[in-house]
């Protein structure tokens, strides 16, 4: 059998034990409130100021955007609907959070009770790291499709917006948040495997995005941009880019930062006695 | 007393002369404590094989060793003539029942089974079938659609023994298959280790040496990590050179047992009924001493029950690892 229908296997398991699991179900049910009630409230807010001129209010937010991400995504943001945009930053702020509550345990519980036994006389170590890297990915990234569809459904049904631009900017800021994701799902993949005990690594998981924002905030106010790049929320400086280039560059950056995790996982678990 | 001696490898059963399994020279430390110091082993094909020791023997490490979950410190391990980390190659041919690892508990009976039989490359109809075929071999065909983690200590073992079997593997490893069942349920296990003798080779590490010695060809009595005696339960029980007779009410002619030439000394245990004979095997065979005992006990009008040669399997790993 092929790694690859190994890893295909295992990405199903995970997509099903989430599904089926308690806390897959209370982070789902999390992600379609938190959809809805923040698009609901973001409309409402947008609504107060619907009397100001458009034309200013576009430039306020191109100028704050510009401030943010430099002035070629703050042009190109500011197009965007503020909501849609407020969901797709608050999804990338959420995202380490998201990788760590739904796959601390995935790999160090099953080292914990011995369960992983089962698997590893069956699959490759090296597929059974990447299976669990992708069933996580493929778990975010279906509840931050769920939280993001919830928004699109509120704003269809409340806001002025037509579905065609609600469906084009939303899904591409919805895809925006996906590199952002795998990178935080790869150093997770990595710390549960590094622990036989579930709490140790949902521990460092916490404390390792911590220090990695705060590298990211020392970076920025230091001006040191090199310290910027070990954070992955960090890479949607690249990931806004209207230009192609600039977007396979933060894609490739998130991808790279999770191929690093996860090869040392991969690195580690073969050398590990299960 | 323990007889710290190293075993040379001797072929386990005398089944056939391919060898399955083969350690050699292999150790396992845990920092400066030796797990498992300096083993070599080959077991045949289709022989029913025991790991027998006492706590700390390095019995499960061996066995963890076996299964690649833990890799040697030292020496070399074959499985199937590959390594056990070679997991391409060894799929769906080595069925593992390890001794502690508990099943998902999120995860239903009958979708683990599909999906450990589809991780061995079944299709998935083929993996349906298989599964529904050991599930119903440990009497759980109803525990399909029951979540692991509501599964009965009992009912686990079971379901964690028909993980093992699925495909019908060369070789299957099994680490306390019984600890923890009924006896009914414990005996439905090993008959059906018994079932697969011959076609499968099955390597037990237990606890319970009646059970061993009741389903083994051979085995391996190991001692702080180290093999004190290995070979045929035969070999094992028969090493001691004495054989034991039980008698019925009536008389038991002791003196005239005494005065036998072939033996050594003679005890009689009047609560149990039990006499054993002792000899030496360089004078005489345990057949030639049983011919001679069994004709001075009718002559003089002894009842006799029973003859066994050797000592048990018990005694015999008591005096080993003692």
């Amino acid at each position: 059998m092929s790694p690859v229908r190994e890893i295909a296997l295992l990405v199903e398991r995970e997509l099903v034990r989430n599904v089926r699991s308690a806390k897959g179900i209370i982070l789902a049910l999390l992600c379609v409130l938190g959809g809805t009630g923040t698009t609901l409230a973001g409309i409402s807010t947008t609504k107060l100021y619907g009397k100001v001129d458009a034309a200013q209010v576009h430039k306020l937010r191109e100028q704050a955007l510009s401030a943010a991400y430099g002035e070629e995504i703050g042009k190109y943001l500011a197009d965007a609907p503020e909501v849609m945009y407020g969901m797709m930053a608050g999804t990338i702020a959420l995202a380490a959070l998201l990788a760590t509550l739904v796959g601390f345990d995935s790999i160090s519980s099953e080292l914990q009770h011995r369960g992983v036994r089962y698997w590893t006389v069956r699959a490759r170590r090296s597929s059974y790291i990447a299976g669990k890297f992708l069933g996580l990915f493929a778990v975010t990234s279906t509840m931050t499709l769920i939280m993001h569809t919830c928004s699109w459904a509120a704003l269809a049904a409340k806001s002025d917006l037509s579905f065609g631009v609600i469906m084009a900017w939303g899904v591409r800021l919805w895809l925006v948040t996906l590199p952002v994701s795998a990178a935080w799902c790869g150093l997770v993949t990595f710390l549960s495997a590094l622990f036989r005990t579930p709490i140790l690594a949902l521990l460092l998981a916490c404390l390792a995005w911590m220090a990695l924002g705060l590298t990211y905030f020392v970076g920025k106010i230091s001006e040191r941009d090199w310290l910027t790049w070990f954070y992955p929320n960090g890479f949607d400086r690249l990931l806004l880019s209207p230009s192609p280039d600039k977007l396979l560059g933060g894609v490739a950056a998130a991808l790279g930062f999770a191929a690093l995790f996860v090869a040392a996982g991969v690195v580690l678990f073969q050398q590990r006695d299960v | 007393m323990s007889e710290y001696r190293d075993v040379p490898a001797v072929e386990t059963a005398a089944v056939s002369a391919d060898y399955v399994v083969r350690l050699s020279d292999v150790s396992k430390h845990f920092g400066v404590k030796a797990a498992v110091d300096h083993v070599s082993l080959r077991i045949a094909r289709g022989a029913v094989f025991g790991l027998i020791g006492p706590n700390g023997a390095g019995k499960t490490t061996t066995f963890s060793m076996l299964a690649g979950f833990l890799r040697p410190s030292g020496g070399t391990i074959e499985v199937l003539g590959h390594s056990p980390h070679d997991v391409a190659a060894l799929r769906s041919r080595i069925g593992v029942l390890p001794q502690d690892a508990v099943l998902p508990p999120g995860d239903r009976v009958g979708d683990l089974l599909v999906h450990l039989a589809c991780m061995q490359g079944m299709s998935r109809e083929r993996a349906r079938e298989q599964a529904r075929a050991v599930l119903a071999e440990v009497e759980g065909a109803d525990w399909w659609p029951t979540k692991c983690g509501a599964l009965s200590h009992g009912m686990a073992k079971r379901v964690q023994f028909a993980q093992a079997m699925l495909g019908d593997p060369d070789v299957v490893l099994l680490d306390e298959p019984t600890a923890g069942l009924d006896p009914r349920v414990a005996f439905e296990i090993r008959q059906l280790i018994v079932a697969r003798k011959r076609r499968t080779t099955l390597i037990v590490s237990s606890h319970n040496l009646h059970e061993l010695e009741e389903m083994c060809d051979a085995a391996a009595v190991l001692d702080r990590g180290r093999v004190v005696a290995n070979g045929s339960i035969h070999e094992l029980t028969s090493a001691g050179g004495e054989i034991h007779v039980d008698l019925a009410r009536g008389p038991v002619p002791l003196d005239a047992l005494r005065a036998l030439p072939v033996a050594d000394r003679v005890e009689f245990d009047e609560e149990r009924r039990d006499l054993a004979v002792y000899f030496s095997r360089e004078k005489a065979d345990a057949e030639a001493v049983i011919g001679e005992v069994l004709a001075v006990l009718l002559q003089n009008g002894a009842r006799i029950s029973g003859v066994t040669k050797g000592r048990g399997l018990e005694q015999r790993v008591m005096e080993l690892t003692a």
